[in-house]
């Protein structure tokens, strides 16, 4: 199983869910490198090169070669490469500039087996074709943007790079959907994925488009839900995320709050209602006056005993100590990092298991003599006169 | 039409959010996707009163949320904590090749859907455990959703207001929804490997570790330097980059400018040619450094602009900049109609429903998959009667003591009767 990403960290995401279980990804870069390995702060050395963290968190378990496949014997050994390959991962401005060289076209009939996956803002085709979106614009443009954020502040994009995570997951999960039919002995295919339409396929959790149509219900930052209460409220000595989404948990969290506060009116059954909207300010009130009660620690524990949904917010700091991520080893120790820098652990565990840290980030082209002797036959030295050449 | 899943069974016990959903991207691929529910302990996606038509009291089937997580599903009827469904369950697993779920470890045990006894009926079966916390570890029984992830992951932390620190959220329980991409991406490859090797497979996906690993180079670089982004709209490579207010400032767009050269054309769309040559401006990093500055200018420019006619002329600069979409924009926006991502799904009641578009789409669905709002219990003949031959006296007895949930299946519009 071979696949092959080309653009930035969309791609670079789904190529890597691939390699965690245990396919060969080989990155394609420019014989320049790609410009993502410079977005700061630098942080792991990649043979030589310092990169930043971002570009070292989406590139293990990779193999890196270089390849311009504009100079002449280029675009044979991009050919060559691909008719090696099931899968091939390309994000924008690439995807485009493939389709509309002619390219692409050679490719898959180069390649009928190859399952082409094109990522790019809005899609290939349509009135916003030609529109660019980063992380802040696909958002926008998708209706998440708009609810992300705390209360008094603006909207608020996504951390990180959570944008390209949910995008290389849309890749990678509809690449492997793709594969299944290759496996039945259908042919490969070409996947057109919108950054605009696989951010708004996940407004389906309230979901904001049927409730609207339905309901005329309108989301607000803080209050996309109907449900009550719903929001952090002050401890002793800190912030907790409490939520009631599933209507059991009203008589018993009602039944709290007049153990703790005294107060009659909280059990009237005119808020056993999964619509208690009318009574959010006080039932927010209430909930305030119950948490504020106790520390966070006691309150998890009281929670807890209660089956209630009650979380603590956490710094980052919290996550590393996290007792629940210690008890099930999440955290890795890899060699290209310092011993003591913990590595985040796989997104899902499989039994058998078949996650693995393999191969560390490197520079660009390490892998060059290798993958090229193996899928073309090059020399050792036929390699080191394409990279004189600047097709390597 | 559905092909890549043909042949695929998947009993679905999830009931809500994310992995449900990740059922709906089997059944749109042409997987017999199987609801597992019981009349005893209705599910909440079953409670739905309207906000607008409370007096319509409980619609089982009118939930937005049934409509959109459970579409081109079938569902059976079966009380899992009775050991008469507990084994009719059993037999289904022997006939299926997925099983998805999202139940605690002390429900699972209770009603006895766990990898060890699915796996002991099945053992090629492919079976997703989508928990909080885990299935082991002192959190491992607790319950939470989305928003309580974020909170726990630091991602509500990171989307803090930078002004008053006051924590943020999505506020679209994403880690749910990344849950079921995993899981998906997890179950198809699963697929794959089984065709090949005849195994299946357990994968045990907790919603904490989907939501640290969607962060793991902020985490990866805390660890290592002690050092976390800014929180807000401020991104290394880019300035301006923010949230303006528009329409007189009934709405926010967006703007994001990363070069020299995109800088340059907005300073020309803003009548500011001057500001390209500004040393206050001239360079990205010096722009950074005025971020606030240049926030406030924009703004002012902003306010009384058409946000959509904005956009199109910023894009047409090659500056990137979009408007902040709600569910009545999403509906209209021209670039999701000319895609067709809304789908009108066949309801029984209703006529139809407009369903949102998926994040796996290959393949237009057939008929079945574009039904919705199916009754409790409507396939119980079909799955525990047909499939599974149990005689249709047995099947009343078991009804009438209320171990299965059987109902008469319904005609959807547009059904060839």
């Amino acid at each position: 199983m071979r696949v092959i990403e080309y653009g930035g960290f969309g791609v670079a995401y789904a190529g890597r869910l691939f390699g965690d279980r245990g396919a060969d990804v080989i990155k394609l870069e420019h014989p320049g490198g790609d410009p993502a390995r410079k977005e700061p702060p630098a942080l792991v050395d990649a043979g030589g090169t310092k990169v930043g963290s971002a570009f070292a968190y989406f590139h293990v378990n990779k193999r890196f070669v270089t390849l311009d496949f504009e100079r002449p014997g280029g675009e044979a050994l991009l050919l060559d490469l691909v008719r090696s390959a099931d899968v091939l991962l390309v994000e924008e401005p690439y995807a485009q500039s493939i389709v509309e060289s002619g390219l692409s076209a050679r490719l898959v009939q180069s390649a009928p087996h190859l399952v082409l996956v094109a990522v790019t803002s809005f899609g290939l085709e349509g009135p916003y074709a030609s529109f660019k979106a980063d992380d802040l614009v696909g958002l926008a443009m998708s209706g998440l943007l708009g609810p992300s954020g705390a209360r008094s502040g603006p909207p608020t994009r996504f951390p990180g790079h959570m944008t390209d995570v949910i995008l290389g997951l849309s890749a990678a999960a509809s690449a492997s959907m793709a594969l299944l039919g290759v496996q039945s002995g259908g042919g490969g295919r070409f996947i057109d994925i919108s950054k605009q339409a696989v951010l708004t396929s996940l407004t389906t959790v309230s979901p904001a488009v049927p409730k609207f149509l339905q309901e005329g219900f309108v989301g607000r930052r803080g209050k996309t839900t109907p449900a009550v209460p719903s929001m952090y409220y002050p401890t002793k000595d800190g912030l907790v995320r409490f939520s009631i989404y599933v209507e059991w948990m009203w008589p018993i969290f009602a039944r709290w709050i007049h153990e703790v506060t005294g107060d009659e009116e909280v059990l009237s059954p005119k808020f056993e209602n999964p619509n208690r909207g009318p009574y959010a300010d006080l039932i927010d009130h209430w909930t305030t006056e119950l948490t504020q009660s106790y520390t966070t620690e006691e309150i998890l524990v009281e929670a807890r005993a209660r089956k209630l949904t009650l979380a603590p917010l956490n710094t980052l700091d919290g996550i590393h100590s996290s007792p629940q991520l210690q008890e099930r080893d999440y955290f890795q120790h890899v060699p290209w990092l310092p011993k003591d820098v913990p590595y985040p652990g796989p997104a899902y565990r499989t039994v058998p298991d078949t996650w693995e840290l393999r191969l560390p980030p490197g520079e660009p082209g390490r892998d060059n003599t290798a993958v090229f002797s193996e899928i073309a036959g090059l020399s050792d030295v036929r390699v080191k006169s394409l990279v004189e050449e600047g097709v390597l | 039409m559905g092909s890549l899943l043909a042949g695929i069974r998947v009993l679905d016990v999830a009931g809500q959010l994310g992995i449900p959903w990740l059922g709906r991207h089997m059944a749109h691929h042409g997987a017999e996707v199987v609801t597992v529910e019981t009349s005893r302990f209705l599910p909440k996606v079953r409670q739905y009163v309207a906000p607008n038509a409370p007096d319509l009291g409980v619609q089982q089937d009118g939930s937005p949320s049934l409509t959109e997580w459970h579409s081109g599903k079938l569902s059976v009827g079966l009380d899992l904590t009775e050991p008469e469904a507990q084994r009719l369950f059993s037999r289904l697993v022997s006939v299926s090749d997925v099983v998805i779920s999202n139940r605690l470890p002390r429900a699972a045990a209770v009603t006895g859907v766990t990898y060890p006894l699915v796996s002991a009926v099945n053992p090629s079966i492919i079976m997703v455990h989508n928990t909080s916390y885990g299935l082991e570890g002192s959190y491992a029984n607790n319950g939470a959703f989305g928003d309580h992830i974020e909170a726990v992951s630091g991602i509500s932390h990171l989307l803090r207001d930078p002004e008053t620190n006051e924590p943020g959220a999505t506020n679209t329980l994403l880690v749910d929804y990344m849950a079921g991409l995993h899981g998906l991406f997890a179950v198809l490859e699963a697929i794959r490997s089984r065709r090949e090797t005849g195994r299946g497979q357990f994968i045990d996906l907790s919603m904490l570790e989907v939501a640290v690993s969607s962060i793991g180079d902020v985490v990866t670089e805390f660890a290592a330097t002690g050092q976390e982004p800014p929180p807000g709209n401020d991104v290394p490579g880019a300035a301006p980059y923010g949230c303006y207010p528009c329409d007189g400032g009934e709405r926010d767009c967006v703007i994001s400018v990363s070069t020299d050269d995109e800088w340059a054309s907005l300073c020309t769309d803003m009548g500011r040619p001057e500001w390209v040559s500004d040393t206050r401006f001239a360079t990205h990093a010096a722009r950074k450094s005025q971020q606030k500055l240049l926030d406030d200018e924009i703004g002012k420019w902003t306010h009384d602009q058409s946000g959509y006619q904005l956009t199109y002329r910023l894009q047409g600069l090659g500056i990137r900049a979009g408007m902040v979409q709600g569910a009545k924009e999403l509906i209209q926006d021209p670039q999701l109609q000319h895609r067709r991502f809304f789908t009108t799904y066949r309801h029984p009641s209703r006529g139809g429903v407009i369903g949102t578009g998926l994040a796996v789409s290959l393949e237009e669905p057939d008929d079945r998959a574009l039904r919705t709002g199916f009754a409790l219990g409507e396939d119980t003949g079909y799955l525990l009667g047909e499939l599974l031959g149990v005689e249709a006296d047995e099947l009343s007895r078991l009804a009438d003591s209320g171990v299965i949930d059987l109902v008469q299946p319904r005609v959807w519009p547009g059904d060839v009767a």
